[in-house]
C-alpha cells in the first residue's frame, strides 16, 4: 500500500474534503459578525407565525414509488457488482423485475 | 512528494479549490444565459463570488429547535460528497487520477450523497418548510436515481467495464458512446436536472411555494456551503456525463499523439469545459422553458419515462454483445 | 483587504426579500415589475428570496397595521446580521391614507427600523432599484459612484429619502402627531 493508493482512497478523500468544507466554515467564522441574540432570532421560522414544536407531522403518499425504488436500486447495486459473463443473464433478470415492477406501479 | 501530490490533488487542483472556482464561473455562464434567455442584462462576471463571500460574512443562526450537531454538518456532506467524486472522472486524460474496478457504481452513490444530506439537514432543521421539503427531497430521488444509473450503465456495458477511465478510453477511436446509448443519454441528461433539484425538477426547493424548502433556516457560511455543494455537482455530474457518452477530452481531429504530455492535458481539459458547458446550456435552456411540475407527476413520469428508455437502451445493448461476442 | 472584500461583497449582492406589512398590492407589483426583464434588478445581483434567512435587503410595503406588527417584527429579528429594510410606498414611510385608522400604527418604521425610503403610490420600479441602489451606496463605495452618475443624468428630487432627510421632512407633521 504505497502512500498514493492510501490517499486517493474514497474514504480518506471523502474525509479530506470534509476538511476542507470546514475551512470555509472557518473563513466564515473570521469574516462575520459576531452572533447578537435578539427576541425572536433563534425561533422556527414559518412566515412570522409563533410556532412551538420540535418536529412537523408529514403525510406521505407515495410508498409505491419508494418500493419500486428500493427494488430497483438494490438489484442495479447487485448488477454493478457483478463481472464477467454472467452479465448478459444479470441484465436479462433485471429487465425482467424492472419491468414487472413498473408494471406493478402504473397497473391501477 | 508522495504525500504532496495526492493532497495537491484532492484540495487544489482538480478537487476542492478548482471545482469552487470553476462552479462559480459555470454558475454565473448558467445566469446570464439564463437573463439572456428572458431578454434582460443579467450579472457581472463576479457576481457569484461576491454572492460567496457575503454570504460568509453573514451572521450565523442554528434555529432553537434545530438538532445542532446535523444542521453543521449536513452541508460539508453535500460538499464533500460531490468533491470527492471529481478525483474518480477523467479530466486531462482518458484516464482519471485513480481508478478501479467499479468506480463508476462509486461515484454515482457519491453524487447521491448531497440529496440525503439535503434531506438531513432539512428533517433536523425542525421547520414545517423545511420537513416538507426534506420528504420532497426523497420522493425526488425515487423518480430520478433509479433511471439515472440505469443510463449509466448503458455505456458500462456496452464498454464493458465499469471503471469510469476504463469507460472513456474505449471511446479514444473517436466512438463515443452517445450512438451506442443515445437514450441513456437523453435519460441521463433529464435525470441530471432532478438530481441538480432544477427547474422543471427544482420541486424540493419550490421558492414560491415551501421557500426554500430543506435550506430556509440555512444562514450565512451554511448557506454558502449548500450553494456549494450544489454548483460544484453541477459540474461533476456534467463531467460525468460527458466522460460516460461524449468521450470526456476527446475531440475527433485533434492530433493528441503528435502533442507534447502538456499540451494534451490543457487541451483535454478545455475539450472537457467545453462539454461540460454545452451540458450547463442545456440545462438553463431548460429552465429558462419550463415551469415546476408536482411531485407525484414527477415521480410517476421520470419511472415511467426516463425508466423504460434507459432498459431498453440497456437490454439492446447487451443483447447485441451477446450477439457479437458469441 | 479582506474588510474592503467583504464591503465589496455586500454592495454587490443584496438579495431582497419581499414584506407584505399591510399593502394594497400595488407596490407589491411595482416590486415585482423591478426584478422584471425591463429593469432588471440581477444585474446589481440583486435575487428575490423568499426565507428572510437568506436575505440582506427587505422591501417593506404598506402601512404596519396592528395585527401584523408582531409578525414582522419576529421575521425581521429572524434575518441574519448585516440586514436592512428599504420602506416602499407611500404607505410604508407614514401610513398614508390609511394613517388614522383604528388599526393602522404608522408607516413600517412603526415596528422596525427602517434604512431608505421610497415615497409614492404605488412606488415607481424605477424608483425602487434607486433606493436599493442608494442603500448599496452606503454600504461600498463603488456603488456611491453609480448613484453619482444617476444623478447627473437624471431628474431624481424626492425619488427616495435617507432616514434623516425623512426625519427633517416629517418635522412638522411630527409636531400634530404629538
Ligand atoms: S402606497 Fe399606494 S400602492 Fe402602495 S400599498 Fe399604499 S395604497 Fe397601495
Amino acid at each position: 500500500m504505497t502512500a498514493s493508493a492510501v490517499l486517493y482512497h474514497p474514504v480518506v478523500v471523502f474525509t479530506l474534503c470534509m476538511m476542507a468544507g470546514w475551512g470555509v466554515y472557518a473563513l466564515g467564522r473570521a469574516l462575520a459578525p459576531a452572533s447578537r441574540v435578539i427576541g425572536g432570532k433563534l425561533k422556527t421560522y414559518a412566515c412570522g407565525e409563533n410556532v412551538e414544536g420540535e418536529s412537523f407531522p408529514t403525510a406521505y403518499h407515495l410508498y409505491h414509488a419508494a418500493f419500486i425504488f428500493t427494488l430497483l436500486d438494490v438489484v442495479a447495486l447487485v448488477l454493478g457488482t457483478v463481472t464477467g459473463t454472467a452479465i448478459v443473464w444479470m441484465v436479462a433478470a433485471y429487465l425482467l423485475v424492472g419491468l414487472i415492477a413498473i408494471v406493478i406501479l402504473f397497473k391501477d | 512528494m508522495q504525500v504532496v501530490t495526492p493532497l495537491f490533488h484532492v484540495l487544489v487542483f482538480p478537487g476542492f479549490l478548482f471545482l469552487v472556482a470553476f462552479g462559480l464561473f459555470v454558475s454565473w455562464v448558467d445566469r446570464k444565459l439564463i437573463a439572456k434567455f428572458q431578454n434582460r442584462v443579467g450579472p457581472p462576471i463576479l457576481q457569484p463570488f461576491a454572492d460567496l463571500i457575503k454570504l460568509l460574512a453573514k451572521e450565523d443562526i442554528i434555529p432553537e429547535h434545530a438538532d445542532r450537531a446535523m444542521f453543521a454538518v449536513a452541508p460539508l456532506i453535500a460538499l464533500a460528497g460531490v468533491v470527492a467524486s471529481i478525483i474518480y472522472i477523467p479530466l486531462w486524460a482518458p484516464v482519471a487520477l485513480k481508478a478501479f474496478s467499479g468506480d463508476l457504481i462509486v461515484v454515482v452513490y457519491l453524487l447521491t450523497l448531497p440529496a440525503f444530506a439535503l434531506f438531513l439537514g432539512g428533517w433536523y432543521s425542525a421547520n414545517p418548510f423545511a420537513t416538507i421539503g426534506a420528504t420532497r427531497v426523497l420522493s425526488q430521488l425515487f423518480g430520478y436515481e433509479v433511471p439515472f444509473f440505469l443510463a449509466c450503465l448503458g455505456p458500462a456495458i456496452a464498454a464493458g467495464s465499469w471503471s469510469i477511465s476504463e469507460i472513456t478510453r474505449a471511446q479514444d477511436n473517436g466512438l463515443w458512446l452517445i450512438s451506442a446509448a443515445p437514450l441513456s443519454f437523453a435519460v441521463a441528461m433529464i435525470a441530471l436536472i432532478g438530481k441538480l433539484e432544477r427547474v422543471p425538477f427544482d420541486i424540493p426547493h419550490a421558492k414560491t411555494e415551501i421557500v426554500t424548502g430543506p435550506e430556509v433556516e440555512y444562514t450565512g457560511r451554511r448557506l454558502a456551503v449548500w450553494k456549494l455543494a450544489f454548483l460544484s455537482e453541477t459540474i461533476v455530474g456534467a463531467a460525468l456525463i460527458a466522460a460516460l457518452f461524449l468521450g470526456g477530452p476527446h475531440m475527433w481531429g485533434l492530433p493528441y499523439q503528435a502533442m507534447p504530455a502538456w499540451l494534451t492535458a490543457i487541451v483535454g481539459m478545455v475539450v472537457l469545459a467545453v462539454k461540460i458547458l454545452l451540458i450547463v446550456f442545456f440545462l438553463s435552456l431548460a429552465q429558462a422553458a419550463m415551469a415546476r411540475i408536482r411531485i407525484e407527476q414527477m415521480v410517476q413520469w421520470c419511472l415511467l419515462w426516463l425508466g423504460i428508455p434507459a432498459l431498453i437502451n440497456m437490454g439492446v445493448i447487451a443483447f447485441v454483445i451477446r450477439q457479437v461476442g458469441a | 483587504m479582506l474588510d474592503g472584500l467583504v464591503k465589496w461583497a455586500r454592495g454587490k449582492s443584496p438579495w431582497v426579500c419581499h414584506l407584505n406589512c399591510g399593502s394594497c398590492n400595488g407596490c407589491d407589483i411595482e416590486i415585482v415589475a423591478a426584478l422584471m426583464p425591463r429593469f432588471d434588478l440581477e444585474r446589481f445581483g440583486v435575487l428575490l428570496e423568499g426565507s428572510p434567512r437568506h436575505a440582506d435587503v427587505f422591501l417593506a410595503t404598506g402601512p404596519m397595521t396592528r395585527q401584523i406588527r408582531d409578525r414582522v417584527v419576529r421575521v425581521y429579528e429572524q434575518a441574519a446580521d448585516p440586514k436592512f429594510v428599504v420602506a416602499v410606498g407611500t404607505c410604508g414611510v407614514s401610513g398614508s391614507p390609511f394613517y388614522p385608522g383604528y388599526n393602522v400604527l404608522g408607516g413600517v418604521d412603526a415596528a422596525i427600523p427602517v434604512d431608505m425610503y421610497v415615497p409614492g403610490c404605488p412606488a415607481r420600479p424605477d424608483a425602487i432599484s434607486y433606493g436599493v441602489l442608494r442603500l448599496l451606496a452606503t454600504l461600498d463605495p463603488k456603488a456611491e459612484a453609480l448613484v453619482k452618475e444617476i444623478e447627473e443624468r437624471y431628474d431624481t428630487e424626492g425619488l427616495v429619502y435617507t432616514p434623516e432627510e425623512m426625519a427633517q421632512q416629517r418635522d412638522p407633521v411630527e409636531g400634530a402627531r404629538g
